[in-house]
């Protein structure tokens, strides 16, 4: 009989569980067994720490190129994981997507050990090297007619964030938008992630006040209105079409070669309102809820949180309201927001 | 804890995976929320109740919605049966724009056959605080489609809908609605979002015409 041994298993967080969904699943099971289920994260620490950067004398180009000559992934990413970004880009450009997938692996696997940030980065540099977004074009696809109030200015790394509520675009066409953008000498490696949530309130004479409960949206996109303000229900803000979780993809937006805006005027949501209101409901209050990060290659550096309110007292759609609720450097996106976005666009593990 | 037991049925079969709700007779208002298991059973906590109003909801082969008003506790299990009649609805898509891939078709009971007026309304409640925005939703991906549902009268109508369609500079995709739908003696009343008034006494068939929506209607 086999001795059973109780093995401590650090829990892992929520983003390396979402990352390891992304992982190929015989590959990441062998990384488990090798580094959790024999001894425990605590042991696999130690290992690591005794194997990976006392390696004597190598410097580390010279000891990732060895590891990976002897196929051995996780004494390169050991090697590398705490160089800077420019000389592990350098180090990584010429790896085979099979060997950036082992590398990519072995960095999860250092990465799940407690205080191993240098690899998680290095994940992340790596999965953005598999899976970069697309060029970003530059161009006008906003034909914007009124640039709205200046509702905040901010300073972040390489440039100043700006947010404006009452933009026209399209030409006029839409109006009541708001635009939220960029503008510094890294606009070309800059993009906007913009996430969004609905939710519909009624106060009825009979069934006093209540939410609504519905999936809205189209394949690829679709996601189920708000009922537990606590607990939204996230959606990546983008055309599921194009491709890419960044607004800019398929959104609204202008690009120069120093800056880059977006711009956003939803919809009331009037086919859900409008059943409310020929049901008796005396106020029916549509909110669309908007979180905007502004990310630069696997970096998050601002966080920018818009609310839009509508307030039905019958069916003629009333002027919204564009509320800025927060603006402020970010390095992060809310874990459920990158739950949500990883369950959509499973390649992008490099969003922190 | 005072517990009130039950069945579902539809046409003498236990029917699972079924919503039931309690309200107070003199007024509706919740007081318990349960579902039935895979033999048709319910079980409704109403403690300090002595009667009850229950609505059990038959979302399945057919559409109907059953209603009683019961003493609490029950002396025997309560017996909730869905017996008909029911009739089929048979719907074909119409449609000089297209058609999408899926159309979201929705159905509201306004009028069903044994099922108390001032109840009714609440055939969409949820949960505390929360309602359904319609009773059923079936996405369809056929131009032609059935429903089988109590007698009554029901609205009916469908849509596909990108809410965040004015965002996209060239979206592939076009929003529909159902605009207009005819019966067999004429179109019927109603408008794309509330959806179009069908009664239903026998058999019906009836053409639903869609448009693609603009992005100011979003």
């Amino acid at each position: 009989m086999t001795e059973k041994r109780r093995v401590r298993v650090t829990p892992v967080v929520a983003d390396e569980q979402d990352e390891a969904a992304a992982l190929p699943a015989p590959a990441l099971a062998g990384a488990i067994l090798a580094l959790q289920r024999t001894h425990g994260n605590r042991a696999v620490g130690q290992m690591l720490a005794r194997n990976g950067p006392t390696a004597p004398a190598k410097a580390p180009k010279d000891a990732f190129q060895d590891a990976v000559k002897a196929d051995n992934w996780t004494e390169a990413a050991s090697a590398i994981k705490d160089l800077p970004d420019k000389d592990i880009n350098d180090l990584i450009k010429s790896l085979a997507d099979d060997q950036l997938g082992k590398l990519e692996l072995a960095a999860w696997g250092l990465g799940i050990v407690p205080f191993q940030t240098g690899a998680r980065r290095l994940r992340r540099l790596v999965a953005f090297k598999r899976n970069p977004p697309p060029a970003t074009t530059e161009g006008d696809f906003a034909n914007v007619t009124k640039e709205g109030d200046l509702k905040h200015t901010g300073k972040v790394a390489g440039g100043e964030v700006s947010v404006r509520t009452g933009a026209e675009y399209a030409g006029g066409s839409y109006t009541e938008g708001f635009s939220i953008g960029y503008k510094g000498k890294e606009a070309a490696k800059t993009r906007w992630l913009q996430f969004i949530w609905r939710e519909i309130v009624v106060d009825h004479p009979t069934k006093k006040t209540f939410r609504l409960t519905d999936e809205i949206g189209t394949s690829g996109g679709r996601y189920k209105l708000t009922t537990d303000p606590k607990k939204p229900n996230y959606n990546t803000d983008t055309d599921p079409a194009k491709g890419s979780p960044f607004y800019e993809a398929g959104g609204t937006n202008v690009r120069t070669a120093d800056a880059t805006t977006i711009y956003d005027a939803p919809g009331s949501v009037q086919a859900l309102v409008d059943p409310q209101i020929d049901d008796g409901a005396t106020t029916v209050t549509s909110r669309a809820h908007f979180t905007s990060y502004l990310v630069r290659d696997v970096d998050v550096l601002y966080k920018v949180q818009i609310d839009v309110e509508w307030v039905f007292t019958s069916k003629t759609v009333p002027p919204r309201k564009n509320t800025v609720q927060s603006a402020g450097s970010a390095s992060a996106l809310d874990p459920e927001q990158r739950k949500r976005l990883i369950s959509q666009f499973p390649k992008v593990t490099y969003v922190p | 804890m005072t517990q009130l037991a039950g069945t579902l049925r539809v046409e003498g079969r236990p029917l699972g995976g079924q919503d039931v709700l309690a309200f107070d007779p003199a007024g509706p208002s919740l007081l318990a929320v349960g579902a039935t298991d895979d033999r048709g059973e319910f079980r409704l906590d109403l403690d300090g109740r002595t009667e009850a109003a229950l609505l059990a909801k038959v979302r399945a082969d057919v559409q109907a919605v059953v209603a009683a008003t019961v003493a609490v506790p029950s002396e025997h299990p309560v017996e909730l049966d869905a017996e008909g009649p029911f009739f089929e609805i048979s719907a074909r898509l119409e449609s000089d724009v297209g058609f999408p891939e899926r159309l979201d078709v929705f159905l509201d009971p306004v009028r069903v056959d044994g099922v108390p007026e001032a109840l009714l309304p609440f055939a969409t409640l949820k949960d505390e605080g929360v309602f359904e925005a319609h009773y059923v939703t079936r996405g369809v991906a056929e131009p032609e489609f059935t429903f089988r549902v109590a007698a009554g009268r029901w609205r009916i109508g469908g849509r596909i809908i990108d809410f965040e369609r004015s965002s996209w500079v060239a979206p592939e995709h076009r929003n529909y609605v159902v605009d207009r739908v005819r019966a067999e003696d004429g179109d019927l009343d109603g408008r794309w979002t509330s959806g179009f008034e069908l009664d239903v006494a026998a058999d019906r068939q009836i053409v639903l015409v869609l448009r693609e929506l603009a992005n100011d209607e979003l």
